[in-house]
């Protein structure tokens, strides 16, 4: 009996070795299910907002271009070599149907991560060009005729360039992504005043109009002022050439937010833009650019380009008013920031 | 026991330090967030200490500010008191005796103009803009009182019609009605307009117009204008893109911000010999400088910059006294968010 009972006991107790394997195990098992439900929740719609494919129906040379219906997003470039983005931003209220929206920004992004270089460059909203769906018309449908798909071959094929990434945020993920990160601190060049500016963001009607006065200077922005300093056109001279460098000021304000940004951002990032983002990158993609971002941190560093006169002018094509592209002198500009 | 465990007693520690790690994990990974590291922008009713260890109670006189949520704080001896709270208030200006205030009050659609006693109570309504229809509404700011306390010099959106909107500088006299008022400018049509008028004791005003450059973009440049309607003299250089003038108490020093048309501020302070600038000294540069601001004895610059490496507009110090030296600015506060595009009053 006595010998059982000892034997029980031998057979309760553990070796000291085997106890610090078992909690070493455990340690890197429970710091492997604290990530995993701290990213699970969130990575289900991050995996949903990106890594979208679309349908690139461009008609230039695979060289160049996608070739013909191949969809994106394309082959990943070379990691940390140059890479070009199409940035998209679009109303998306409710005068909208969702998947039909225009473009109302339109910025081509090159990044070079090795010389510490970004071109920026907006595409005026109206440019008359030939559409990737079939027909002319104000570059801004291209995105409302046939998605981002056709939005990025309309800007290969008239652009002459290849797309390698393209990235849609509607106005109110802009704004939930700026109240989100803390506002964005920016230098608003000159006062921004507009009685005609649509209320549309909130509950109201969506067809309405409200006077905004955005005054001049360095200043921390919301996520509301942001948006009316780069979406108000009509006190502008310029008008979308005026509101293209605004949105490409308030661009390098996010750029410079985003250093502060790492991958545990991430999980609240999808949460927040859910529906209001939607990107050919992948997660881990996004990922590996922060850093990027944080690296170029020269201001002189960013180029921007606005395609005003001499590269375009103003005309009227069946009646309304557009932009029309001299292309001679687009393409060799273009063509050199965008090899 | 020796070289043992019993097995239900290691299975409770293991279950206890796996629920522990995961749940470590978990908030520590959170706590990386960058959002969980913005500092929230304090309440209103939440007054907070300035920093210990500044010189912020060695700062003379009495200092108003307003906050990003439109409240109005005084600062007297280190000491922030809230004054008005959440209602649209911005760029107050003081009396030349430092009894009254005019100040801005901007509601949804349009911005009225008030008198405020010194400790933030209203005296008087100066300018009512609201109007029935949204196009019939104004936009008034950055007043300014003249040194015998008779007019307010201020940027206001008249005339105007249609998809154009751009301020002007008028003046209005104390007790006047809009109707009474004196247009001095007429802003440039599609750039914003004139803002940032101070009257000088001559008679005429500093101001700052914006305007087209050849290129087409809109620079800011500090003018000088001796009656209404004349031609005026620039102090600055249209590249130079210059803005939000202080003149020093004894008006013989302008201290400005210039970005040059870039997203940082230059903090620049010249000798203003009432229609020049010369011995231009740049004294802070590659920054985010706002809304600088004479101490009333002249001995240093007030000014908003965001904390940093990132964050809220706070309130910093900038001796002038040794211009020799290039002055190291000192960070007043901690936590604020004032709003930088509303002037800061400083009496003596």
């Amino acid at each position: 009996m006595v010998h059982g009972r000892r034997a029980r006991a031998s057979q309760d107790r553990l070796p000291w070795t085997a106890a610090i394997l078992l909690v070493l195990t455990a340690s890197v098992l429970s710091g492997v299910a604290g990530s995993f439900a701290y990213f699970l929740p969130a990575a289900v719609l991050a995996f949903q907002a990106t890594g979208q494919s679309a349908d690139v129906r461009s008609t230039l040379s695979p060289a160049i271009g996608n070739p013909s219906g191949r969809p994106s997003p394309s082959p990943p470039p070379d990691p940390g070599g140059a890479f070009t983005v199409l940035l998209l931003g679009s109303d998306d209220d409710d005068k909208f149907y969702a998947e039909h929206v225009l473009t109302q920004s339109m910025i081509l992004v090159r990044v070079d991560p090795k010389a510490k270089q970004v071109t920026m460059l907006s595409i005026p909203r109206d440019l008359y060009v030939p559409l990737s769906v079939g027909g002319s018309g104000k570059i801004d449908g291209a995105y409302s005729y046939g998605g981002a798909g056709a939005a990025v071959a309309t800007v290969q094929n008239n652009f002459r360039i290849h797309v390698d990434e393209w990235c849609w945020i509607g106005l109110k993920g802009l704004i939930k992504l700026i109240d989100e990160i803390g506002g964005i601190d920016l230098v608003t060049t000159h006062t921004v005043l507009d009685d005609f500016y649509p209320a549309d963001v909130g509950e109201g009607d969506p067809y309405g109009y409200e006077r905004v006065a955005v005054l001049p200077g360095p200043q921390h922005l919301d996520g509301t002022h942001a948006l009316q300093y780069v979406r108000s056109r009509h006190d502008d001279l310029r008008s979308d050439f005026g509101r293209s460098e605004r949105q490409q000021q308030v661009l390098l304000a996010l750029r410079a937010k985003a250093r502060m940004l790492g991958p545990a951002d991430i999980p609240w990032l999808a949460q927040l833009l859910a529906g209001e983002v939607k990107t050919s990158m992948s997660v881990s993609r996004i990922i590996g650019l922060l850093p990027v971002a944080g690296s170029i941190t020269d201001p002189a560093a960013v180029r921007q380009i606005v395609l005003g006169p001499p590269y375009t002018h103003g005309g009227s094509v069946d009646g309304q008013s557009a932009v029309i592209p001299d292309w001679g002198q687009i393409l060799p500009l273009v063509h050199q920031y965008f090899p | 026991m020796n070289g043992t465990l019993t097995r239900p007693l290691f299975a409770v520690f293991l279950a206890l330090l796996v629920l522990t790690l995961s749940i470590t994990t978990y908030t520590y990974i959170g706590s990386r967030s960058h959002r969980a590291r913005v500092r929230p922008a304090p309440t209103t009713t939440e007054v907070q200490r300035p920093l210990p260890d500044r010189p912020i109670s060695h700062l003379p006189g009495t200092l108003y500010l307003t906050n990003e949520r439109g409240s109005l704080f005084k600062l007297k001896q280190g000491v922030f008191n809230l004054l008005q709270s959440e209602g649209g208030w911005t760029q107050p200006s003081p009396s030349s005796d430092g009894k009254r205030l005019v100040i801005v009050r901007r509601s949804g659609f349009h911005s009225d103009l008030y008198l405020l006693d010194q400790d933030g109570q209203e005296v008087a309504q100066m300018l009512g803009n609201a109007g029935r229809y949204i196009d019939q509404n104004h936009w008034a700011f950055y007043p300014r009182l003249t040194g015998d306390g008779q007019k307010i010099f201020f940027s206001y959106d008249s005339p105007k019609g249609g998809y154009e909107v751009d301020l002007s500088i008028w003046a209005l006299p104390v007790g006047g009605s809009i109707s009474q008022a004196r247009r001095w400018t007429d802003g440039t049509s599609y750039t914003g307009g004139d803002v940032e008028p101070i009257p000088l004791g001559s008679g005429g005003m500093i101001y700052t117009s914006f305007d087209f450059a050849p290129d087409g973009t809109v620079h800011p440049q500090i003018w000088v204008m001796p009656r209404p309607f004349t031609q005026g003299t620039a102090l600055t250089s249209m590249d130079d893109a210059c803005s939000q003038p202080a003149l020093s108490p004894d008006g013989t020093r302008l201290a400005m911000i210039c970005t040059g048309g870039k997203q940082t501020s230059r903090l620049v302070v010249a000798q203003f010999t009432g229609s020049s600038l010369t011995g231009v000294q740049v004294l802070l540069d590659g920054q985010l400088v706002a809304r600088p601001t004479w101490a009333p004895d002249g001995s240093g610059l007030a000014f908003l910059a965001p904390e940093l490496p990132e964050g809220l507009f706070q309130l910093w110090w900038l001796s002038t006294a040794a211009a020799q030296t290039p002055p190291a600015p000192v960070q007043l506060t901690i936590g604020y968010d004032f709003d930088a595009t509303s002037t800061i009053a400083w009496i003596g």
